[in-house]
């Protein structure tokens, strides 16, 4: 079973493995460390190794050579080029690892000495540490119970519900399969560093992709409240205000996303561009700020991330990163000169690599995505301004609370952030509002929204956390509010606002694809066919097993001949996977009236009740001159199996 | 590989300080002081422990005294050295010689006809499925990687032993290596386990029978050095042929499950021949045995001697089966396993190996000739005709290395007409699933081309172990893995599977390449090594 104990814990442990090891601790070995404490190392290494990650499997794609030896062997070569360059000190140290290793086959209880002495110094070390004091615990528990609330509400669908959200999740299960058969641009030219990302920790997890793309939904909203938590604490160094973005967006939510809320719980391309941005923001207010190449550096990364992953956000991207350099002009422009100068480098060299996929992919000779065309086309045709929230007012009122705090105290070290902050706030606002009117495109008109409500809890929380930090910045009276907030703060959430998983709509029976998962476990090495009308069957089989339209069977095989006999031939087609797996729907799966994909998919659900009354017809005819077994029998389906007729047995 | 362990010591057996005295002049006619004498004598194991037994002195300082004083006597009878060796005598050596570098290859030889006579071997069998052939390929490779360095440890410390007569010693060091080569066997298959655990690289009960076949195939490759360093080649050919005769037997009268028949196979041949060659180490204790009870050196110390070797044996297997790792691990569209047994590249490699036979024959014979000229110049030159003896072993060398291109030529024009009679005229394997096509044809033609070339990397590298320049050999092999890797890689990828032999005669070819250089260079200085040598 799908959402079994078990099968989760088994998924989940190789698709954590596999994100630890590619994201978290490989760069350790491929990149110099930034400054700072083990959260900034964190995530400028898994910054850092998504874009290296992406920019090597698309060398690798182009040229066909992309796969797990490949890639290693990049990153074995990177590595020793690294410490190559390094110093000498690197190439030495074989010679001490042969000496310690000399030492150890003559006297083994050096290890054991080692482990003795090692334990004091930890202890010691631990002892050392000042002990957080109660409230500082009681702080770090409150951020604990909201994120194990978010992870709750994020994550629910991916490890109970077997079918896919959202219509995008078939796309994006194809699409990680093409890459991983090296076709780059199968569907047309569209930005794939997010299908990329995916097929790395499909490789290296050795899961199924559809695993892989339910997991990687959940993942991308958690990324996302903890960009938030990380930019707000990092910049203020207090939690309250980072807690309540956290609760804003990832709980309360929906009254801000409306209808996209249930994106959070699905793997799209452009959530998982925005979890880069406020880092690479906060990456580079610390380059202009300290001046160390290596934060620049780290801030391209998440610019280019963001760019090779969706266009939306990168826009968000180059939005708060314009925010960032006008702060510091506004600021301190005669300091940072030289540092804005080399940032507007870096947005440019951004364009370069964000462009650079679709110069290739037409050099390659592929179209442009064709739904993406359309959708990029479309324009709107009654230019209708956004409907103000009481959120919206809330976020308008915080920024100009922000700008009124800036003015009225003295400048500080906070001032660059929460000027950053405030025309962030400010120019998504106006994209919001006039983005659409302005340029009469359909994609700001529905995407800018997304991008509003995430600034919003930014805005907020930061807005929030500056008002407590004039009332005294190490005041204990202070914290203890703070503190005593955040807990009032979760458990009123908790009683007003119904803590509920998001639940997004799906294209089909979990039953549907609880057997598919168990026939690609069973025959997947053996090889298999699924023969269905329903064309999302395909994405989920592509890449593992073979998939044929029902309407081509129907016309093709003759049921009265020996199985898998073509009409007007003698001979059983050999060509094919020997297991062939029926899918016959006693119950046609339908999405919602009330949504808005269902007026495209009505015609789809004729179809699929012409065809499944065909294949009724075809196997009553099948059951007159054959024995049929039933692979599986359930509410809504039924799968029969047909196995190829074998060959007559040659005898010498 | 034994020879690498065979050459540098031949003194043992000695009883007097007279004996002692003749092989420190033979190694150096003319010392400068009695502290060059005890240097040349620790260098032939001679410690103070050893020489208070064995001779009464105090310290090697003493009896390197006695030594120098005997130096005018021992000058006149070491220069009487050249003894002209009769022609049958030298042929009779070289026709020795040869054998011994051949039969290396006897039981890959018996192994070769059981498959084609009986269609089944230790570790094959004609009609296993593609997956098992895929985990005992697995296990073999690195069987042969894992277990090559330990083949080299053995080889080097137990003859280094033997040939002073420490049979005691041999036998102790023997079974320390197998001891510790059975421990990272039982060591890699545990993290092979976890590894698939944690990474399902393949299926469970692949990995299972990979683990099988690795860890029994590693328990006779252990076996089959020790059997190799005492001699006793044909003892184990006949376990070996023993064990096809029980897994043939077991299954065509019996019906047992091939793999289990082959595992029990092999595990009996390693019981019986662990157990042979401790028989044959305490006979040889009991008869030859002229050394007395020393101990064995420090684990550090025989680590770091060995270190080369073992790196060599590891290193070498792994420019031997690079090319088939990635020739099998080149991705088709309806392979779902990362790594898949091509058996039409396999067949085309298996048989252009046989051509290697003959050739390192014939470098066994020329090294020893080699090796028995350079340690006999240092007598024939004098120290102003020193350019005169490099120029001599230059060119000797460059003789040898187209003997070797000869060599390999003949073999390998022999293995391709053995080809053409066992897949055509012979009829022997007219109704048989092992195919000849075009494949393993154009593997094979490549294949011969490499290991004729490698021939002659072999004979560099016995050359270079000789004269103690291991790292002359060992950066070569490391830089021919990569380069053999990498193209292998590209062209198999672009191209297709079949394409990664290019990689091994490439990766081969750099190999050659610069150990001849090495060699050259080695030899246009070779009284400094021979200096140093002694």
């Amino acid at each position: 079973m799908y959402s079994s104990f078990s099968n989760q814990l088994y998924h989940l442990f190789h698709y954590t493995l596999a994100f630890a090891i590619l994201f978290l601790w490989l760069p350790k070995y491929l990149f110099i460390a930034v400054d700072g404490d083990h959260r900034d190392q964190l995530i400028a290494n898994m910054m850092r190794m998504v874009f290296f990650s992406m920019i090597t499997t698309y060398l690798l794609l182009v040229i066909h050579l992309y796969e797990v030896m490949s890639f290693l062997g990049v990153i074995i070569l990177w590595n020793y080029l690294r410490n190559f360059r390094l110093s000498k000190d690197v190439v030495r140290t074989p010679g001490v690892f042969i000496a310690l290793l000399y030492d150890l086959i003559d006297s083994p209880q050096i290890l054991t000495n080692y482990l003795s002495e090692l334990r004091p110094t930890i202890h010691h070390l631990r002892m050392k540490k000042t002990p957080p004091s109660w409230l500082q615990n009681f702080q770090l528990y409150s951020v604990w119970l909201t994120f194990i609330i978010v992870i709750y509400i994020h994550f629910y669908a991916a490890v109970t519900v077997a079918a896919p959200p959202l219509s995008d999740s078939y796309v994006d299960l194809a699409w990680i399969q093409y890459i991983n058969q090296r076709f780059l641009f199968h569907d047309g030219i569209y930005p794939q560093g997010f299908y990329i990302f995916m097929d790395l920790l499909f490789k290296f997890s050795f899961i199924n992709t559809l695993y892989i793309v339910k997991y990687t939904g959940g993942l991308d909203a958690i990324l996302l409240m903890y960009g938030l938590y990380f930019i707000i604490t990092s910049w203020t160094h207090r939690r309250l205000g980072a807690l309540i973005a956290v609760i804003i967006y990832g709980i309360l939510g929906h009254a801000l996303l409306l209808d996209d809320y249930v994106r959070l719980a699905a793997s799209e391309s452009q959530e998982f561009g925005v979890v880069f941005v406020l880092p690479s923001i906060y990456f580079l207010h610390r380059y202009i700020s300290r001046k160390q190449d290596v934060d620049l550096w780290t801030a391209f990364a998440g610019m280019c991330i963001t760019g090779l992953v969706n266009p939306v956000s990168y826009l968000f991207e180059a939005v708060g990163c314009i925010a960032v350099a006008f702060a510091f002009i506004i600021l301190d422009y005669r300091a940072t000169k030289k540092e804005l100068f080399k940032t507007l480098f870096a947005g440019v060299a951004s364009i370069v690599v964000t462009l650079a996929p679709l110069g290739t992919g037409l050099l390659l000779g592929h179209p442009i995505n064709q739904a993406s065309t359309t959708f990029i086309d479309t324009g709107v045709h009654h230019i209708t301004f956004p409907q103000l929230s009481i959120w919206d007012a809330v976020t308008l009122c915080s920024l100009v609370i922000l700008l009124f705090t800036l003015i009225s105290t003295r400048r500080n070290e906070r001032s660059t952030p929460i000027l950053s902050v405030a025309l962030l706030g400010i120019f998504i606002f106006l994209i919001y509002y006039f983005g659409a009117s302005v340029s009469k495109s359909e994609v700001i008109a529905v995407r800018a929204i997304d991008l509003w409500a995430y600034t919003e809890a930014l805005v907020i929380g930061m807005t929030i956390q500056t008002i407590f930090s004039l009332l005294g910045e190490q005041s204990k009276l202070n914290i203890r509010i703070e503190t005593g907030i955040m807990f009032l703060l979760i458990i009123v959430i908790s009683i007003v606002h119904p803590i509920r998983p998001i639940l997004p709509y799906r294209m089909q029976w979990n039953q549907s694809v609880e057997e598919y998962l168990s026939i690609n476990q069973h025959y997947k090495y053996v090889g298999y066919m699924i023969v269905s009308e329903d064309y999302q069957d395909y994405d989920l089989v592509v890449g593992d097993g073979y998939f044929m339209p029902m309407k081509q069977f129907l016309h093709m095989y003759n049921p009265t001949a020996p199985t898998l006999t073509q009409y007007g031939s003698t001979r059983v087609d050999r060509n094919i996977s020997p297991h062939i797996f029926l899918f016959y729907p006693t119950n046609i799966f339908r999405v919602n009236r009330n949504n808005a994909i269902y007026a495209l998919l009505k015609g789809t659900y004729t179809q699929e009740t012409n065809q499944r009354n065909q294949l009724k017809r075809w196997l009553a005819l099948y059951r007159s001159t054959h024995k049929v077994t039933v692979y599986f029998r359930g509410s809504h389906l039924t799968i029969y199996e047909l196995q190829e007729t074998p060959p007559k047995k040659k005898h010498n | 590989m034994s020879q690498l362990g065979r050459r540098t010591n031949d003194w043992g057996n000695h009883s007097s300080v007279r004996e002692i005295a003749d092989l420190v002049y033979e190694r150096h006619m003319e010392p400068e002081d009695t502290l060059e004498i005890a240097a040349i004598l620790e260098s032939m194991g001679w410690t103070d422990d050893r020489v208070e037994k064995q001779f009464g002195f105090i310290d090697v300082f003493q009896l390197s005294s006695a030594i120098w004083q005997q130096r005018k006597h021992i000058h006149m009878s070491a220069n009487e050295y050249k003894q002209p060796t009769r022609i049958f005598v030298r042929v009779r050596q070289d026709l020795l010689h040869f054998l011994q570098g051949t039969i290396f290859a006897l039981p890959m030889a018996v192994s070769i006809a059981a498959m084609l006579f009986l269609h089944v071997s230790l570790w094959s069998y004609q009609y296993f499925t593609v997956k098992i052939a895929t985990s005992i390929a697995i296990g073999t490779i690195l069987s042969f990687v894992s277990v090559g360095g330990f083949m080299q440890g053995i080889a080097r410390q137990a003859y280094y032993y033997m040939l002073q007569g420490y049979f005691s010693m041999a036998r102790r060091i023997t079974f320390r290596f197998i001891l510790a080569g059975i421990l990272l066997s039982i060591l890699i298959s545990i993290a092979l386990l976890l590894i698939d655990q944690l990474f399902p690289i393949l299926p469970m009960p692949m990995i299972v029978i990979a683990i099988e076949y690795y860890l029994s195939l590693n328990a006779i490759w252990l076996a089959v050095t020790s059997m190799y360093v005492l001699r006793k080649e044909t003892i184990f050919v006949l376990l070996l042929s023993g064990g096809i005769a029980v897994v043939f037997i077991g299954n065509k009268f019996f019906h047992i499950n091939m793999i289990l028949l082959q595992i029990f196979a092999m595990l009996l041949i390693f019981l019986a021949g662990i157990g042979l060659v401790y028989h044959f180490f305490r006979k040889a204790e009991q008869q030859k045995e002229k050394g007395i009870r020393v101990r064995l050196p420090r684990a550090s110390i025989l680590v770091h001697t060995t270190l080369p070797y073992f790196l060599y044996g590891a290193l070498y297997f792994i420019l031997l089966f690079a090319d088939r790792t990635i020739a099998w691990s080149t991705h088709t569209t309806f392979s779902q396993y990362l790594i898949l047994f091509r058996g039409d590249y396999e067949v085309g490699l298996d048989f252009a190996l046989l051509s290697l036979i003959i050739p390192t024959g014939v470098a066994e014979v020329i090294v020893h000739r080699l090796m028995l000229d350079a340690s006999n110049s240092q007598k024939q030159y004098l120290s102003k005709q020193t350019s005169q003896m490099c120029q001599y072993f230059v060119s000797q060398y460059k003789k040898s290395i187209l003997i070797i291109l000869g060599a390999s030529i003949i073999s390998a024009t022999l293995d391709d007409m053995l080809v053409m009679w066992l897949f055509g005229r012979s009829g022997i394997l007219l109704h048989q699933s092992v195919e000849w096509t075009g494949t393993t044809n154009y593997v094979f033609i490549i294949g011969l081309i490499a290991y004729g070339l490698l021939a002659i990397g072999l004979l560099n590298s016995v050359v270079m172990f000789s004269l103690s320049r291991p790292d002359f050999v060992l950066s070569p092999l490391l830089f021919a893995i990569i380069i053999d890797l990498v193209t292998g890689f590209l062209l198999s990828r672009w191209i297709g599977y079949s394409n990664a032999v290019i990689g091994l005669l490439v990766g081969v070819l750099l190999f050659t390449f610069m150990t001849t250089r090495n060699v050259l260079h080695v030899l246009r200085s070779l009284d400094y090594h021979l200096y140093l040598l002694s």
